[in-house]
């Protein structure tokens, strides 16, 4: 079986290039590749699945280490998705104090960035920087993988910048 | 009863696949085999049905739209179907035709999509890119087609918003011609590959009368053998033109259903081919004409206030089965008065439920993503159960997954390299 | 999609499935009201509404005439002075038009007891549980009243779906902070 990435639609424009050099650069100074875990909380998966797209064969984030991993105690980066539903306020509080320092979230869509439609339900408690800090928004409904990767990218840099010194990091920066 | 004091109740969920339905199994199990499940849902109430009471017809699509990312088109196509028949208003034959196309598109891009989870949920990685890979074609085409990836908006009430022109018509041409190269790879993978027969035959077998019984619909239903689909029996539209047909397991493996993994999948399979059919007639026959009922935004909202009185019933067959919005409007109001969605995976997962009593827990995550309660199945923790704070993550039952199919694997006389070149890395 | 034939325009044509099913169900429940409406693209649907005495016995009937029907969706609502619980069943889906058949069953809000269906159809009980949390309704005999959807924490004696004062109070809504949101919910 062949499958062929079709050579049209962009897939190698030039910006995604400059994109995968940043992310290879700030990998190799930062000194290992970014895990990244994902929480759902109570996304329309929409954004879910642009995730994975990121992650399999077309985007193929993998290919810098950058990889899904099934507990937060592994992770650099936290992936929120979806406008924070009652059942899983705590559940994203939980995840986020389990991560080590230093930590990035990003919020990836428009529901834990202002709500988007669900702005106004009672069972949301929408933007996701009343319940944890977040270091980046990747706004879009959904975003496409290109701007999840480019949100990767900011807070690959955020993270060079707390490595660094420039930056203060960890919990008592906002 | 005295062996009730060695069963174990394990959480799995809660936020298990993140669609409008998340939802977590409590599993009761004797050793390894599942005795009981209980499902409980509600982990993703976001309140769609009361936030509806405080938005008008135009609003409530894109709302419909949101409660999932990857059925999109049908939320809104159905929830547009209900107001069509509560107000009694035509739509041209043209846009008929092009729904027909995005939905066809839709199925395609949800089902490579599920088969992708299915191989991941049994370790089988290699399938899990290749099968990703071809979807993203399909993405393609619909953002060449509608302008975004995933929540497409091409429906609105009383016709479509977008034409389908001269253009765009070859990327649609050329992706089926695409497909038509790929396809026979993916469906020799899935169907013939002997791990996958050995871990998808006779797993999680839900039979005719517990899908009957727990109203299983779609590749579920006709997994199990309920010769339904609701293109079909509504007479949707332009399908009947266009020669829709139920798609059932013999059609595809030769073999009478049994309600296993397998066939759900075989079903799945059989519907990619089915779909593209679908599409290539609805291109060859689209007549000439006007898209859309109402042109502007603005009037279709004083025309609908007029229009809609009573209630009217959307029924259309989304990738995961049968999919039903009720409305009820009434005459002098922008808004309608009750809006409910049925989604599909609401009856599948009770008949999952039923279903897999008896199976290896290992089975389970199999089992969940055969009826492809939507993806993101990839990773979740969980769960306070009974006070005692314990993270159990998608991980753990994937590996248990793997460890079993590596088992058979020795046992059988397959290969166990991958089906298939590599990706093309 | 226009085979099929407009009815109701002669006598002499062929009843439809649906009108079979109407009539069957008009004679053996004389109390009920049986309509068949027929939609812009000439799809049919029997639209049936019983007394809630005779519910149970009208979806057992249902279930005799066709013993493969689905039960597709239950929806529950409020109708100022009246609860009502709407179900709609496919049946005889053997061949291409199925029959959609809508039963209604209302209760008064200060009775609202329904009785439950779901040893006919087990589905039901899954609605019925999103019937009882979300407006209230209260279904005899079902035999199982957890809540499905909403969190185990929500306060008792709010149903959200209901229009009236037992609905979520304006305090409970919450805003993002959406510049078109202007009432209500200061909560930030």
């Amino acid at each position: 079986m062949s499958i062929k990435v079709p050579a049209n639609g962009g897939s190698n424009s030039p910006e995604r290039e400059r994109l995968e050099k940043r992310i290879a650069q700030l990998c190799r100074f930062i000194g290992r590749s970014p895990w990244v875990f994902h929480i759902n909380s109570g996304s329309c998966n929409g954004c879910d699945i642009e995730i994975i797209a990121a992650l399999t064969p077309r985007y193929d984030a993998e290919r810098f280490g950058v990889k899904l991993v099934g507990s937060p105690r592994h992770a650099d980066i936290l992936l929120v998705t979806g406008p924070v539903t009652n059942q899983s306020l705590e559940r994203v509080k939980l995840v986020y104090e389990q991560t080590p320092e230093p930590k990035m979230v990003i919020a990836v869509g428009a529901c834990p960035t202002g709500g988007s439609v669900f702005y106004e339900s009672p069972f949301t408690n929408a933007p996701l920087d009343n319940v944890i800090p977040v270091d980046v928004y990747v706004p879009g409904c959904p975003p496409r993988p290109e701007a999840i990767l480019h949100g990767v990218v900011l807070a690959l840099e955020k993270l060079a910048k707390i490595l660094k010194g420039e930056t203060p990091g960890g919990d008592g920066y906002e | 009863m005295t062996k009730v004091e060695y069963w174990v109740k394990m959480p799995f969920g809660p936020i298990h696949p993140g669609l409008e339905e998340p939802e977590k199994f409590i599993l009761t199990l004797d050793g390894e085999r599942i005795v009981d499940v209980d499902v409980k849902l509600g982990y993703n109430l976001r309140g769609i049905q009361w936030i509806a009471f405080r938005r008008n017809y135009i609003q409530i699509m894109y709302l419909a739209e949101r409660m999932c990312g990857i059925c999109s088109f049908s939320h809104n196509h159905t929830y547009t179907r209900a107001v069509e028949e509560a107000g009694g208003i035509e739509v041209p034959e043209r846009a008929e035709y092009i729904r027909v196309i995005i939905g066809e598109l839709e199925r395609i891009h949800s089902h490579l999509l599920n088969l992708g989870v299915l191989a991941h949920d049994i370790g089988y990685d290699t399938l899990l890119h290749l099968t990703w890979l071809a979807r993203e074609k399909v993405m393609d085409t619909l953002e060449a087609i509608a302008g975004n990836r995933v929540n497409y908006s091409m429906v609105t009430i009383g016709g479509v918003r977008r034409d389908i022109d001269g253009k765009k018509r070859r990327i649609i041409l050329d992706m089926i011609k695409y497909y038509r190269e790929v396809f026979p790879g993916i469906e020799d993978a899935f169907l013939h590959d002997p791990t996958i027969e050995a871990r998808f035959r006779d797993t999680a077998i839900i039979s005719k009368r517990v899908a009957m019984e727990q109203g299983a619909v779609g590749p579920t239903g006709r997994g199990s053998g309920i010769r339904d689909d609701a293109r079909w029996s509504e007479r949707l539209g332009v399908y009947p033109d266009l020669g829709i047909k139920p798609v059932m397991p013999q059609d595809v493996t030769g073999e009478r259903p049994r309600g296993d993994v397998f066939d759900r999948m075989a079903v799945r399979i059989g519907e990619l081919w089915g779909s593209l059919e679908l599409i290539e007639n609805a291109l060859d026959a689209m007549p000439d004409g006007k898209i859309k009922t109402f042109p502007k935004d603005n009037i279709l909202v004083a025309k609908l206030k007029l229009l809609v009185d009573g209630e009217g019933i959307g029924r259309y067959e989304a990738p995961r089965g049968e999919l039903v919005h009720y409305v009820r409007g009434k005459k002098g109001s922008d808004k309608p008065l009750r809006w409910k969605p049925r989604e599909p995976t609401f009856p599948n997962l009770f008949a999952v439920a039923e279903g897999v009593k008896g199976d290896q827990v290992a089975d389970f995550v199999v089992a969940v993503a055969s009826i492809d309660p939507c993806l993101s199945c990839t990773d979740r923790v969980a769960v306070v159960q009974d006070g005692k704070k314990k993270i159990l993550t998608e991980k753990d039952l994937l590996r248990e997954s793997i460890r079993k199919t590596r088992e058979i694997n020795s046992n059988i006389k397959g290969d166990p390299t991958p089906v298939g070149s590599s990706c093309s890395r | 999609m226009n085979d099929n034939p407009a009815n109701e325009v002669t006598g002499v044509k062929e009843p439809t499935k649906a009108e079979k099913v109407a009539e069957a169900i008009a004679e053996r429940f004389p109390e009920a009201e049986v309509q068949v409406k027929t939609n812009r693209w000439g799809r049919e649907r029997v639209w049936v509404r019983v007394p809630r005495e005779k519910y149970r016995e009208l979806m057992r009937f249902i279930k005799e005439l066709d013993g493969e029907a689905h039960y597709s969706i239950g929806i529950e609502q409020d109708w100022g002075d009246e609860l009502d619980f709407l179900s709609h069943v496919v049946i005889h889906y053997g061949d291409a038009p199925a029959v959609s058949l809508l039963v209604d069953v209302h209760a008064p809000k200060d009775d609202p007891v329904i009785p439950d269906i779901s040893e006919v159809f087990p589905i039901a009980l899954q609605f019925e549980r999103e019937g009882m949390e979300m407006v209230g309704l209260d279904f005899e005999g079902a035999p199982d009243k957890r809540r499905l959807f909403l969190p185990d924490d929500f306060p008792e004696g709010i149903y959200p779906l209901r229009l009236d004062d037992k609905g979520v109070p304006e305090e409970m809504v919450h805003n993002a902070g959406h510049p078109y949101y202007l009432k209500g919910g200061a909560k930030k």
